[in-house]
């Protein structure tokens, strides 16, 4: 009989998305305390701005692989799993989430 | 339970037998012995009319204000009166009713819609509400001797320290309360066991009915949300008594810190009031529209993201306090975006409704009134979500209104309509309700006169928490009319209540399931019996789809599995957790005393630290801690018994001969709260360290390398050493060696750990010495604790308790071991790091 899936895949996408909040808010905090959006970087941005940026992007792409991970083992469980179509469900909800809590990463003031 | 006899397997009973038999063992003694009741019937009631009697003072309180508010010129109370009646009115209201009464609920109803005969441990819910009665007595006992909190029911400092709030106001707040969250900690940790494994057979985690993934993840809120804020009042309540200056900005301390752990705590707990009534609504909804519930997996999804997303909108409560404007796009993002999963479920009910028959009766009048009230206060939510909005009405009557419009709408509403719903079960009555439809309007237009008005006049500039305005302003009538819905609304409330004693004491009696409902709750005899079901049902569809007249015949004929009353034993059945195959037997504790004892001796230790007689607050400690282990005379088996027929042929051991039974499982969500609390701490240091002024302190505190890796290593002889017993314990040796070096070693750290705390020079100097004090602490006082759990097992073993078949007791105590090794290991590591961060500090420009 196959194992059924753990059911903590269910707060995976979520537990991402508290993660990546944690991280960004964390970054900045300590970015804006230290003056790293007055030290320049690239492409006319604070080194703050493109590292929060690098985060975000990489955040964003641990969310995907979560959400197309999920979706893989739905369809090889035949769509009969209810956690892993919960938990695919939830992941890209989290995944849109994420999209929107953060995409002021790219335009808004930083540390003001 | 006859603990040194082998145990009789039991045979199958029926019928009237059965009855008599679960009967002699299951109902609570009368007299006197109502204190000893752990039965979830009897609790749950219990605790829902003790949360109505707090309501009807919160009530009392806002009639209060009312009053005082009504006009310009009203001298009905001064301010120092008047900040502690809105102090005690948000306190009462949010602590004393709303969560006490979904934990009530909750308790009364989780086992019937399991198929369980009751909660996991019924001791520890008879203890959480004990510390509620009690707690909540602390808090209106100072409200009638004129010594109530008034610093608001969010105690910002620096008012409320004891600089600016001297007197014992602000530490009945600060201790009543932390004892009011023992019973939700507790409640949270025995709602999530009792859901994850005491289900019945065949109910796997898809069968489940919606209300229990609403309580689930609701709990999950509590155990995570609730540590921050005991982790503040612990921090400010040491502020106020011992001048560890965590909050004063003088001394390294910052007064955002508090608004921070307050907050964290205070946003999901609106949500950990809101989702109970919503999976409350998503029972009735499908009962009155005669259609089940219309996208199930919809909204378990809507609800895990409301769980998490919650978690992230704390700042929109200080949103004026000058954070980054990033950080509060995060937070205003997340505080907009919760309205999708909340409107999903709304989505999912009229589309229930769309797609049933719906029929009308007085339940859904209240629905009717959540579902506007509820839309209303999440609109202006959205408005407050954003910023430059929030700015102009932060503080202002607009919040006051949003607030209740959300809570009143999100949470009275639905149980009001809960109430009238789930009566008839409880007495076994209808009503006519002649009197519960004038009710409703009287409430629903009051609320909308009193509530929508504020909306207003918060916009035309009334502050909040204010005791009087100028007649200048032009808020009077305003006021004066938002008074009188207050007073229509009271009169409502006032009919409601009698509607129900009526129902209660009058109401024609009848057969089952007035609704035509499709859950288990409804198979049981109503009012249901003290072990809920003769014998418990095996689910073979989702649990919403049940024929409870046709279960309800089988299950009292003792046609389903556990149809003994064997050995005295109060049973129920644990089942795994994914796929709901029954696991083991679950032996449930006899109606006892002890909670009660234990409550008492808590609240003396609660009254000695309010009072600053510490030596007394010491003693009740130890008798609390003597109580505690007593609790354990009569749990478990001195002789192995194998597995025990459940019935249908089948099979399980007693809970306390496998691996991970639900008192195993305690322990790690226990420990997941705590290492929440312990986080807490460590990224309040942090923040300290970024964010607060008069860093770096003046004296780096040196730390004793030797004495500090003395305490690691002690730790982790503890840790190995438990893991050696348990090794032994399992091919047939000894478990003496290993538990006893955990002992030693568990000894030796609580020993060196409050030698390291007492080496941090004038811990009131500053706060960075105050966190390395509070550090060493929390690391000595765990060890402390394992030390006792350690000499427990020890004891355990030496009576015949523990064999290789039984070793939960000694596992418990490995879990406890384990994570203070990590605990004490990152406090080692904390310490070191912040001495570091404190010498370079952040370059501020």
């Amino acid at each position: 009989m196959t194992p059924r899936p753990s059911p903590l895949w269910l707060v995976a996408g979520f537990g991402l998305w508290a993660g990546i909040f944690l991280l960004l808010y964390g970054v900045l905090s300590l970015g804006c305390a230290f003056g790293w959006h007055h030290v320049e970087a690239p492409w006319g941005t604070s080194s703050l701005r493109l590292g929060l940026l690098a985060l975000l992007v990489l955040s964003l792409a641990a969310h995907l692989a979560l959400w197309l991970h999920l979706r893989h083992r739905t369809r090889e469980a035949g769509h009969r799993s209810f956690v892993l179509r919960v938990s695919a469900a939830a992941a890209l909800a989290a995944l849109a989430a994420s999209v929107f809590t953060f995409f002021g990463t790219a335009t808004l003031s930083l540390c003001v | 339970m006859n603990r040194h006899a082998k145990p009789d397997h039991g045979e199958p009973l029926a019928g009237l037998v059965l009855h008599k038999r679960l009967s002699a063992i299951w109902d609570t003694a009368p007299g006197f012995g109502r204190l000893a009741a752990l039965n979830h019937t009897v609790l749950g009631k219990r605790f829902m009319i003790a949360a109505f009697v707090f309501f009807a003072i919160g009530g009392l309180l806002a009639m209060l204000i009312r009053v005082q508010l009504a006009t310009s010129r009203t001298a009905f109370v001064g301010p120092e009166i008047y900040n502690q009646l809105f102090t005690m009115h948000g306190t009462v209201m949010m602590f004393l009713f709303a969560i006490p009464m979904f934990e009530g609920f909750a308790i009364y109803l989780l086992p019937k819609l399991l198929g369980a005969r009751d909660m996991a441990f019924p001791r520890l819910a008879a203890y959480g509400f004990w510390c509620y009665v009690f707690g909540g007595s602390i808090l209106i006992a100072a409200l009638l001797a004129g010594v109530a909190p008034q610093g608001g029911w969010f105690m910002y400092t620096p008012l409320s320290s004891s600089r600016f709030t001297p007197g014992i106001s602000a530490d009945v707040w600060l201790l009543g309360i932390t004892f009011v969250e023992i019973s939700a900690m507790s409640a949270a940790v025995e709602i999530i066991v009792s859901i994850l494994k005491l289900r019945a057979p065949g109910m796997s985690l898809e069968r489940m009915p919606i209300m229990a993934w609403y309580l689930l993840i609701t709990a999950f809120m509590m155990l995570f949300g609730f540590p921050p804020l005991i982790l503040g009042s612990i921090l400010l309540e040491l502020e106020r008594a011992f001048d560890l200056p965590f909050f004063d900005p003088l001394r390294g301390g910052d007064p955002l810190l508090w608004q921070h752990l307050f907050w964290l705590f205070g946003h999901p707990e609106v949500y950990i009031i809101f989702l109970p009534a919503a999976g409350a609504v998503s029972m009735m909804i499908p009962a009155f529209a005669r259609h089940e519930l219309v996208g199930y997996r919809a909204v378990v999804v809507a609800v895990i993201a409301v769980g998490f997303l919650s978690f992230g909108l704390w700042v929109h409560h200080m949103f004026t306090v000058g954070i980054p404007h990033l950080a509060l796009a995060f937070f205003s993002a997340a505080s907009g975006l919760v309205a999708i999963p909340t409107a999903v479920q709304f989505f999912a009910w009229l589309a229930t409704l769309a797609q049933g028959r719906p029929r009308f009766d007085v339940p859904m009048l209240y629905l009717f009134g959540f579902f506007t009230v509820f839309i209303l206060g999440g609109l202006t939510g959205v408005m407050l979500a954003m910023v430059p909005f929030n700015l102009q009405v932060h503080d202002t009557h607009f919040v006051v209104a949003h607030l209740h419009y959300v809570l009143v709408g999100g949470f009275i509403f639905p149980m009001m309509a809960a109430t009238h719903y789930w009566l008839p079960h409880i007495t076994g009555r209808v009503s006519d309700h002649r009197i519960a439809v004038p009710a409703f309007w009287l409430i629903f237009v009051g609320f909308n006169l009193t509530f929508f008005l504020m909306h207003l006049t918060g916009l035309l500039g009334m502050p909040r928490r204010v005791a009087t305005y100028s007649s200048e302003m032009y808020w009077d009538w305003l006021n004066l009319l938002s008074s009188i819905g207050s007073f229509l609304m009271t009169i409502g409330f006032a009919l409601f209540a009698i509607d129900l004693l009526l129902q209660a004491r009058f109401g024609r009696r009848f057969g089952r399931n007035p609704w035509a409902a499709r859950t288990l709750e409804w198979a049981t005899p109503t009012p249901p019996p003290s072990y809920a079901f003769a014998s418990l049902p095996r689910i073979e569809d989702r649990a919403d789809r049940a024929d409870p007249h046709r279960l309800g015949a089988e299950l009292a004929a003792g046609r389903g599995y556990l149809p003994f009353a064997r050995n005295g034993w109060m049973e129920t059945l644990a089942v795994e957790m994914s796929s709901g195959r029954p696991e083991h037997i679950v032996v449930l504790p006899k109606p006892t005393y002890l909670p009660l004892w234990t409550g008492l001796a808590t609240g003396a230790v609660v009254l000695g630290l309010l009072f600053k007689l510490y030596a007394l607050a010491l003693v009740m400690g130890g008798v609390v801690l003597v109580l505690f282990l007593a609790w354990t005379r009569g749990t478990g088996a001195t002789s192995d018994s194998g597995p025990l027929p459940i019935g249908h042929g089948e099979n399980a051991p007693p809970h306390w001969e496998v691996e991970r039974p639900p008192s195993w499982w305690a322990m790690v969500f226990t420990l997941a709260a705590d290492a929440t609390l312990y986080a807490s701490l460590l990224f309040g240091a942090l923040f300290l360290w970024l964010v607060a002024p008069n860093w770096p302190p003046i004296a780096i505190t040196p730390l004793s390398w030797s004495m500090a890796l003395a305490a690691g290593a002690a730790l982790l002889i503890a840790a190995g050493g438990s893991r050696l017993a348990l090794s032994s314990l399992s091919t047939g040796g000894s478990p003496v060696l290993g538990t006893a070096a955990a002992f030693c070693g568990q000894m030796g750290s609580a020993g060196l750990f409050v030698l390291l705390a007492g080496q941090v020079p004038a811990p009131d100097g500053h706060a960075f010495q105050a966190i390395l004090f509070v550090v060493f602490g929390y690391a000595a006082l765990h060890a402390a604790i394992g030390a006792i759990f350690a000499g427990y097992g020890l004891w355990r073993w030496r009576a015949g308790y523990v064999s290789p078949r039984r070793s939960l007791d000694l596992r418990l105590g490995a879990l406890w071991h384990d994570y203070t090794a990590i605990a004490g290991l990152v406090a080692i590591g904390a310490v070191a790091t912040l001495r570091m961060l404190a010498v370079s500090g952040p370059a501020i420009p």
